[in-house]
């Protein structure tokens, strides 16, 4: 019995399972020939069938176009963050944008789509169905129903992108603009700004059913395969545990986002209750749970290829059984951690809390089990080809992207953590160097099998390995710098500090070299497919034939792929003492945490769900985020209305109570020398959070940290503190960095500024626009809108037309004049608004002169009203096709008058 | 590139070859993985609720990899 069950030539292995692979599924028997044999059935084929395998059974066949189709997305896929990242870099590097932000977001949409679903998803299908039928030689029936779930998979991909059109003008990509997820209300028409399209609703539900059709198919052969070796069975396989989580865990998980989709679709006509929040708390129950059905791809791999490069059984059974079953309990139940920072009880986000740290278990003790199962190999045993260097590489990756799992989950530390870039960090590590590493040894295991051939160049293999180590480890390094920056994710508009610039310029260079990468395996692919040496496994076990497979990788093989005798001398109670050992030690530190965290985890949770009890004399913010501004009405000792400016006294308690109008937002001050603040802002609730203002008067910028439509970038309020007691220049802000405060605008001198507006309505490509000083007295500045910088694009010139010149000739129809003031105006903080000091028209290509004799004060310059925005080009925005309204403001910025 | 592969080798002599055996590969994995992991923590060291909010956590971390590598050593070989 090898060590996967299937025959070998090993000493048989009491604890090692049965009878599997008995009798051979039809993909095995293909190759159960003579080389003449197949080199005759190859000859007559022509390319089509070969590429698709139509000469071989039905689920080799459907099992190599769910491969074909899930490269193809992989592709699409990688093309979309391709074009996100460049246009990111490119308001980094202060170049032009050729895409407007709908078609930015949505490419960002779609990338995360078809990367997870398309092509991981689907991989993990067709990878897992073709192993298990394999493995259990089980023979595959109701094909119609496998079919039926890869057409709906594939069909969900390409409803999700919503309509396209190629008249009057080509647009394939402005619907879906609703970051990787949606997020309730967000993309539904009547309760958000920016509408889907009904057909992303209804591509999600065909997603679910195409993959929970395809789960019960699984299960379905599975338990017909279990009645009919009832008795003669044991053990199941250890990998075979995590196929069967898997196919449990799917329809657990995918029922919830088939209900949160379904309910979102009811919404969208204007039918049921509306709760966004409820709904969130659904959807993360599969969007937690989809994270877990993607990591058992490394998983499964370490069950299943480690114990047959390593010729000996798992370390221990019992402990893998184990995992299999902790993962499959907990996985469903753990969604709200991604909801920490919205008013949710605190009991369940502690509990979440709790239970989130409890899935560590069966993570430890598979990592544990998988590194002892090695233990005891020579070096000259174990050979480093693809397949095993991709196990490292996947190894190492969960490690890095696994321990950092913790830190989201302390609620207290999520805080800082929480829609950063550390986030896109941690889920690629995981995404990347877990599950795609896994999922490469898979394939470079398995590939062979599909296609008859073994892999053509080994020097390929290496240098896809090699080089994608690389890209994908730079990746996520400098999405981390980035989080640990406090730059927001799914982010357009960054503050373009060198050290953001820098960093956001490195990771284009690793993402251009993670999607170069792909290209070795691609060529390889194409050259195994039609020149690589046949695969014949006449006489060889099933262990036998991965490590034939596998050794085709591998430049200079001297490792023998036959089975070898095994004789156990570790006793099986030596072992699991020292696994029990170890789970005794991590159980420990986890109530250690735990009991550690919690108090804070509660308090936190607490002061987000309910008004905490300000000291006298605080200051009361009730805010209202629209999109894509904030609304602030101010009580206490300053009382305002405001759009996107909140003003407190330096050192003054702050109470906040903010709920949406629309998507929902999230208020963030990522200070670094102060406690960070970020709350998530849902409609129809509301949250709390009480903190004090900075010590240091200056301008404090505060972003929208949930993305809630194209427009988001632009969605910044500043925190305006104002001295205690007279007036202060900027020196002290400026010398502690803002409490670092990576979003706070550049300061510069007003008098002989020159402000200039960019393509995305900022001044000097900065939200809010730089924080000019001067000194009591005349003071001049100069603003300045190029015609350049006016297209479809911009919010300023609300003209959408089949004519590419129709905002040009918008503006020369009104004499290069906006309908719209701009000006600079005094902060009344003893109830009122902002009061103009002086305004003039809006105009584009013409500088516009401030010049003003001002007092000592804080005043607000610019535009300093949201401007109504619709994006509809080509007259292609209705109900059905998606559409995307709001009001924007971009363009304005404080001037700080101080002795 | 394509050349042969599958060739039998003599077994004996693989066996005995010098070196980093896979054991001590996929710890070298462990151990970079896992400093990375801690450094991205870290590097929110001089945030002001660092020390309640984050340190337990990263030290319960910590702690775990140093056990996992240690008892990892301990334990008996799987053979």
């Amino acid at each position: 019995m090898s060590t996967n069950g299937a025959p070998s030539s090993a000493t048989e292995v009491p604890e090692t399972p049965v009878p599997v692979f008995e009798k051979p599924p039809a993909v095995i028997r293909f190759f159960d020939a003579t080389e003449e044999a197949i080199r005759s059935r190859l000859a007559k084929l022509t390319f089509f069938q070969r590429v698709f395998q139509l000469d071989r059974d039905w689920m080799t066949r459907i099992t190599m176009l769910m491969v074909v189709a899930s490269v193809f997305w992989g592709i699409v896929g990688a093309f979309d963050i391709f074009g996100f990242e460049t246009q990111v870099t490119a308001f980094a590097l202060g170049q032009p944008l050729h895409l407007s932000n709908q078609e930015i977001y949505s490419s960002l949409t779609l990338h995360g789509i078809r990367m997870l679903f398309g092509f991981a998803q689907q991989l993990e299908m067709a990878l897992f169905g073709i192993i298990f039928v394999t493995a259990f030689g089980l023979v595959p029936r109701h094909k119609w129903a496998y079919y039926l779930s890869v057409l709906l998979v594939n069909l969900s991909m390409v409803l999700m992108e919503g309509p396209f059109y190629l008249f009057p003008q080509f647009n394939d990509n402005y619907f879906p603009a609703l970051g990787w997820y949606f997020y309730s209300p967000l993309g539904i028409r009547g309760l958000s700004s920016y509408v889907a399209s009904p057909l992303w609703y209804i591509g999600w539900i065909a997603l679910c059913v195409g993959v929970i059709i395809w789960a019960v198919w699984m299960v379905y052969h599975f338990a017909d395969w279990w009645r009919a070796h009832r008795g003669q069975v044991r053990r199941i396989p250890p990998f075979a545990l995590f196929v069967l989580a898997t196919v449990i865990l799917i329809p657990v998980s995918y029922v919830t986002v088939l209900a949160s989709s379904a309910w979102d679709l009811a919404n969208y006509f204007g039918v049921g209750p509306v709760d966004p929040l409820a709904n969130q708390v659904l959807f993360w129950f599969f969007g937690h749970g989809i994270v877990y059905i993607l990591f058992l791809i490394p998983i499964t791999a370490f069950y299943f290829l480690v114990p047959i490069f390593a010729k000996r059984p798992v370390y221990s059974y019992r402990a893998a059984f184990a995992a299999a079953v902790v993962f499959t309990i907990l996985t469903p139940v753990l969604s709200i951690h991604h909801l920490y920072l919205t008013p949710v009880p605190p009991w369940s986000a502690w509990l979440t809390m709790a239970l989130t740290f409890l899935i560590i278990i069966p993570s430890a003790i598979t990592f544990f089990t998988v590194w002892l199962t090695t233990k005891g190999v020579k070096k000259g045993e174990w050979q480093w080809n693809a397949v095993t260097l991709f196990l490292l590489l996947s190894f190492a990756g969960t490690m890095a992207g696994g321990l950092t799992g913790p830190d989201n989950n302390t609620l207290a530390f999520d805080i800082d953590l929480h829609n950063t870039m550390f986030i896109v960090s941690h889920f690629h590590a995981i995404a990347l160097l877990s599950i795609a590493a896994g999922g490469f040894a898979v394939v470079y295991a398995a590939f062979p099998l599909l296609c008859g051939r073994l892999w053509y160049s080994p020097q390929l293999a290496r240098a896809h390995f090699v080089s994608t180590a690389i890209g994908w480890g730079g990746l996520v390094f400098f999405m981390d710098l980035l989080g640990s920056d406090g730059i927001l994710r799914r982010s357009l508009i960054y503050p373009l500090t060198t050290g953001v610039v820098s960093d956001q310029v490195w990771l284009m260079v690793f993402v251009v070299i993670s999607l170069g990468a792909q290209l070795f395996f691609v060529v390889n692919v194409l050259f195994t497919l039609f020149k690589g040496e046949l695969l014949t496994v006449q006489g060889l076990s099933l262990d036998e034939i991965v490590r034939k497979m596998a050794q085709s990788t591998h430049p200079n093989p001297t490792v023998p792929i036959s089975d070898v005798k095994f004789e156990r001398h570790a006793p099986r109670a030596r072992r699991e003492r020292a696994e029990r050992t170890w789970i005794t030690v991590v159980v420990v530190l986890i109530l250690g945490v735990l009991v550690t965290t919690s108090p804070l985890t509660i308090s936190d949770s607490t002061a987000i769900g309910s008004p905490s009890d300000p000291p006298a004399g605080s200051e009361y913010f009730n805010l209202d985020n629209y999109q894509y501004y904030w609304g602030v009405q101010e009580s206490g000792p300053i009382h305002g209305s405001f759009s996107n400016v909140m003003v407190v006294h330096a050192g003054q308690w702050v109470a906040v109570n903010a709920t949406a109008s629309g998507a929902t937002g999230g208020f963030y001050l990522p200070f670094r020398n102060l406690p960070t603040v970020d709350i998530q802002v849902i409609p129809d609730a509301m949250s709390y959070w009480l903190f004090q203002a900075p010590s240091v008067p200056g301008v404090y910028a505060a972003p929208d940290s949930e993305y809630n439509g194209p427009w988001f970038g632009q969605d910044v309020a500043a925190l305006v503190v104002l001295p205690a007691n007279g007036s202060s220049n900027l020196d002290q802000y400026l010398s502690n960095g803002g409490e670092g405060d990576i979003y706070n605008p550049p300061v510069m001198s007003a008098n002989g500024a020159f402000l200039i507006v960019d393509q995305e309505g900022l001044f000097d490509d900065s939200v809010p626009g730089p924080t000019l000083t001067a000194t009591p007295g005349t003071v001049s500045f100069q603003y300045y809108i190029p015609t350049s910088s006016i297209g479809i694009d911009t919010y300023l010139v609300n003209v959408t037309s089949n004519d590419p010149n129709g905002q040009l000739n918008y503006l020369a129809a009104h004499n290069y004049t906006l309908p719209y003031r701009v000006g600079i105006y005094s902060i009344n903080t003893s109830g009122g608004n902002l009061v103009p000091v002086t305004t003039m028209p809006l105009r584009v290509g013409t500088p516009m002169n401030e010049s003003v004799t001002l007092p000592a004060g804080v005043y607000v310059y610019g535009l300093v009203s949201p401007i109504p925005y619709v994006y509809n080009p080509a007259g292609e925005s209705t109900w059905m096709t998606g559409s995307d309204t709001g009001e924007v403001m971009g363009m304005w910025g404080i001037l700080w008058v101080s002795p | 590139m394509g050349d042969p592969v599958g060739e039998p080798v003599n077994a004996s002599t693989a066996a005995n070859e010098k070196g980093a055996t896979p054991f001590v590969w996929f710890g070298v994995a462990i151990i970079v993985g896992a400093a990375y992991a801690l450094f991205m923590g870290l590097s929110y060291y001089n945030t002001p609720t660092f020390t309640t909010a984050a340190l337990p956590t990263i030290a319960g971390v910590a702690a775990a990899v140093v056990a996992f590598l240690v008892i990892g050593a301990w334990a008996p070989a799987n053979d």
